[in-house]
């Protein structure tokens, strides 16, 4: 089915995201763009919403060549090409502007070559957004209010010592038992960005938002390295070209969905606690003992990130 | 491609290779046909689907189940059970059945919930004269209502999938799952009249009965713990299961001093064997799945369905046979995650609420777990209850018909589902 | 040799298996104590207890399928006279063969290639996780070649059925 003859190619890709997410709609629009620009020889196959599996499988499944494609978060992406675990150091950005000098320079580049020596073609980095935190129990404007709170991590050395460094206490849910455990008062609160924390109805069981953007969660448009040797060489240069291009594209769609999400929570009676009326200083003061601790585990590398004007 | 899938599955089913092996063989063979996808792909979805941390729930049950059986919960809840309802018609049939839907309020899912009573019920009913298919049967259909009493992990997939709201799924799921449970005490008492199942004929004392509760306190108490922990938000519905594992070792070997060293090795092991003869098939039925996904069977099926032009009460209709049939072959999860996005459009077109939609689906693939040849409820039912598959599937089959009268009600009831609004 | 050789493998892996199974009680009981009375979590209990989990899987399919623990449907073979219930056990028994050959090749090329995959908590590499799956491919094979023989010599293989 997949080689429809006449030189058709079929790419096929697969990512966790339902279709109103913007993983979704950034990658409908870059298919859609490839097809027109390749005059319809490349199609795509999409398999959305996990159908494939969670994210660290599906990059798995990029990196054995069973699929071609995927957008996925960087978190898991760590997990095979550790360079990129630099992302997910606390407070690292100052605001988003810092984030897309960093990704869409030198330092991006280079994150992306990295990933070639696994195995994997990187098309551009995407965005899933700033996590933010949330709760059920208080606003947060400084770390004093996360004392004690029970907060949601994943399995995460890092993500574990920055709520320590912040008062709180971490505590590792898998994902498919998150909601039931903040419904039931297991855990308190946990990080997420406004796209994750809508589309999966987490606000029903969330109060407080607060906009400190802990991490940065950036999403690489990863491809099968040898799927992306074997096309032809125009194909090739229209899937770096669009993946750049709709790298800007799809950051634009989320952070409008960002907005709207935004006010459909306060609409539902959520409370946001802006970042202007953070105490952001207190927070990135707060999670010095992390850098102390994983700093030199990325080289130079946290350095020349801060260096980035 | 598609047909070859199941051709191969069928014919490996028959020749007696082990289900698990046929699911894994048929995808094999398909792989290899089309070539496009590396068979490296067999081990590598066999591991992804069982490396999940709610999956845990299911060895955990299991143990806390063979944990209190040889440890000596089982006998004295059972006595006390007898004495309470012994002299009605099948008894302990609707014992096990409201035990499994107050499981069910515990655990999120319908294997853990056949596991963990039907551990402690099935030898107790052997052991009062129900015949063993039979009690087994019981308690692998009773168990489904673990997926429909909340909390229910295929909920909270629908929800994500569908974007509806969790906690109003939860709501719209217990009276059907009630239904669900008091429907199949109807069937076993009217199977038990038929067979003459009636354990005590004299009537117990009010002392007697004081007695047993006293000896069966710390049995009765652990659901009460487990309830309360998961309630109170102490831990989450997984971790509640290994509570129920500490429990029950703690209560067999210094309440009840039953277990030794020796009888938990056997019974460490056999779970461990129990526990390897589910994940195996939850790992190759995955792989079979992912084929059907990338052949895009359901979807077509789908398709097909949107484009006929029928009536709402049609279109339901063949909803509903559609995921009773896809039911039979995949598993719930995997089910729902494909579906949902497909299905929910047509449904919704036809003006029928998301959350009628999801408990309709859940219910449907509840019975899916208990028919054959892939059922989840089955595999765990005829290990824990130590009946030959086969027999089983016969005895299961009186309890399907009343679990199609359900779904029909849920579907075209909306009332029993919409209460929560 | 041969039958006590494999007798004692299935004793040490049942023995393992076992002891995975309570490695896990003993690692989410702990993740449970941790919080509740420490206020302090490990990050790392969930994972190993996952892996352990899938590990004593995999470990223990090879004495289930020597005991026929396995789920089938026998009830079409037995009705079959007894000359052509040996045959298609026979070939039953291949196409398990060929399954657990899968699992040793592929598990092995699926190992290979993770070795610099780490696993989230434990940091650990994916290579030595998957390796579970080779290695319980050749035990699988062991115990039913086993059963195997047995059935050819006396018609009769399982310890259970
Ligand atoms: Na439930
Ligand atoms: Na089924």
């Amino acid at each position: 089915k997949s080689d429809a003859g006449d030189g058709e190619i079929v790419l096929k890709v697969g990512h966790i995201a339902p279709e109103e997410h913007s993983y979704a709609k950034g990658f409908n629009q870059f298919a859609e763009a490839v097809e027109k620009e390749t005059g319809g020889k490349v199609k795509f196959e999409i398999y959305g919403n996990g159908q494939l599996g969670g994210e660290r499988e599906i990059i798995e499944q990029v990196q054995l060549g069973s699929l071609d494609m995927t957008v996925v978060t960087a978190g898991p992406v760590g997990n095979f090409v550790e360079e990129f675990s630099v992302l997910e150091m606390p407070f690292l950005f100052r605001d988003l502007d810092h984030v897309y000098k960093t990704l869409d320079g030198e330092i991006g580049q280079e994150l992306m070559g990295e990933l070639e020596k696994a195995g994997f073609k990187a098309l551009g980095i995407w965005e899933n957004g700033m996590r933010h935190l949330t709760n059920n129990k208080r606003p947060i404007r400084s770390p004093e209010d996360l004392k004690g709170m029970k907060m949601r991590t994943v399995e995460n050395d890092v993500y574990v010592e920055t709520y320590r460094a912040l008062g709180a206490d971490p505590t590792p849910i898998a994902f498919p038992e998150v909601y039931t455990s903040l419904q039931q008062h297991v855990v308190d609160g946990l990080d997420s960005s406004y796209g994750v924390f809508h589309s999966t109805k987490l606000y029903e069981v969330q109060n407080h938002l607060s906009e400190v953007g802990i991490y940065y969660a950036a999403a690489p448009l990863l491809m099968n390295k040898d799927k992306f040797e074997s096309l032809p060489e125009d194909v090739q240069q229209v899937l770096v070209e669009k993946g750049r291009e709709f790298a800007e594209v799809q950051r634009q769609i989320n952070q409008e969905m960002e907005k709207e999400q935004k006010e459909d929570f306060i609409k539902k009676g959520g409370k946001v606690v802006e970042a202007k009326d953070l105490d952001l200083e207190a927070f990135r003061k707060a999670v010095q003992p992390v850098y102390e601790k994983y700093r030199d585990r990325f080289g130079d590398m946290v350095e020349r990130i801060e260096a980035v004007k | 491609m598609a047909i070859l899938l199941f051709v191969v599955f069928l014919i490996l089913l028959v020749i007696n290779v082990p289900i698990a092996i046929g699911l894994a063989m048929s995808a094999v063979i398909v792989l290899a046909a089309s070539s496009e996808i590396p068979l490296v792909m067999l081990p590598q979805k066999m591991f992804a689907a069982m490396d999940s941390f709610p999956l845990m729930a299911a060895p955990f049950f299991i143990l806390a189940g063979k944990l209190m059986e040889h440890g000596g919960i089982s006998e004295r809840l059972v006595q006390f059970a007898n004495s309470l309802v012994g002299r009605i018609r099948g008894g302990l049939a609707h014992v096990s059945i409201i035990a499994c839907m107050f499981f069910a309020a515990v655990s999120g899912s319908a294997t853990a919930t056949t596991a963990a009573v039907g551990g402690i019920m099935i030898p107790a009913m052997v052991r009062a004269g129900y015949d063993r298919p039979f009690s087994t049967a019981v308690q692998s259909v009773a168990g489904t209502t673990g997926i429909l009493i909340p909390p229910s992990v295929p909920m909270v997939l629908y929800g994500v999938s569908a974007g509806a709201s969790i906690s109003t799924l939860f709501l719209a799921g217990i009276v059907p799952g009630i239904l669900v449970g008091l429907s199949l005490m109807a069937a076993a008492y009217l199977m038990s009249r038929s067979r003459g199942y009636r354990t005590d004929d004299q009537k117990v004392s009010l002392r007697e009965i004081g007695r047993r509760f006293v000896r069966s306190f710390p049995a009765i108490f652990m659901p009460v713990i487990i309830l309360g922990g998961i309630y109170s938000g102490l831990f989450t519905p997984t971790e509640a299961s290994v509570v129920a594992v500490v429990y029950g070792l703690v209560v067999g070997v210094f309440v009840y001093k039953e277990l030794d060293l020796n009888k938990l090795r056997g019974i460490f092991v056999s779970s461990a064997e129990t526990t390897s003869v589910i994940l195996l098939m939850i790992g190759t039925a995955a792989l079979f799945g992912m084929v059907l996904t990338r052949e895009q069977v359901p979807q077509s099926v789908a398709e097909w369905l949107a484009s006929a032009n029928l009536s709402s009460i049609e279109v339901l209709l063949l909803v509903n046979l559609l995921l009773l049939l896809v039911g039979t072959f995949m598993e719930v999860i995997a089910a729902i995650i494909i579906l949902t996005p497909i299905l929910l459009p047509v449904v919704t077109g036809i003006g029928v609420d998301p959350i009628h939609f999801g408990v309709i689906m859940i219910t449907n693939l509840a019975i899916g777990l208990i028919t054959p040849p892939v059922g989840l409820s089955l595999y765990v039912g005829s290990q824990v209850g130590g009946v030959r598959f086969e027999k089983l599937v016969r005895a299961v089959f009186p309890f399907l018909w009343i679990m199609i009268v359900d779904v029909l009600l849920v579907t075209f009831v909306p009332g029993l589902t919409l209460i929560g609004d | 040799m041969w039958n006590k050789a494999i007798r004692g493998i299935n004793r040490t892996v049942e023995n393992l298996t076992a002891l995975f199974l309570a490695a896990m009680v003993v690692l989410i009981f702990l993740q449970i104590l941790m919080r509740l009375v420490m206020a302090k979590s490990f990050s790392w209990t969930e994972e190993a207890a996952r892996y352990l989990m899938i590990w004593l899987t995999f470990l223990a399919a090879s004495y289930g399928f020597r005991r026929g623990a396995h789920v089938g449907v026998s009830v079409i073979v037995e009705r079959l006279p007894m000359r052509f219930q040996r045959w298609v056990q026979a070939v039953a028994g291949l196409v398990c063969l060929v399954f657990f050959a899968l699992l040793v090749i592929f598990g092995f090329e699926l190992m290979d290639r993770s070795m610099m995959q780490h696993s989230p908590a434990l940091n650990f590499p994916m290579g030595y996780v998957y390796s579970v799956i080779p290695i319980s491919g050749i035990l699988m094979a062991l115990n039913l070649i086993d059963v195997l023989i047995r059935t050819i010599r006396t018609g009769r293989g399982g310890e259970r059925s």
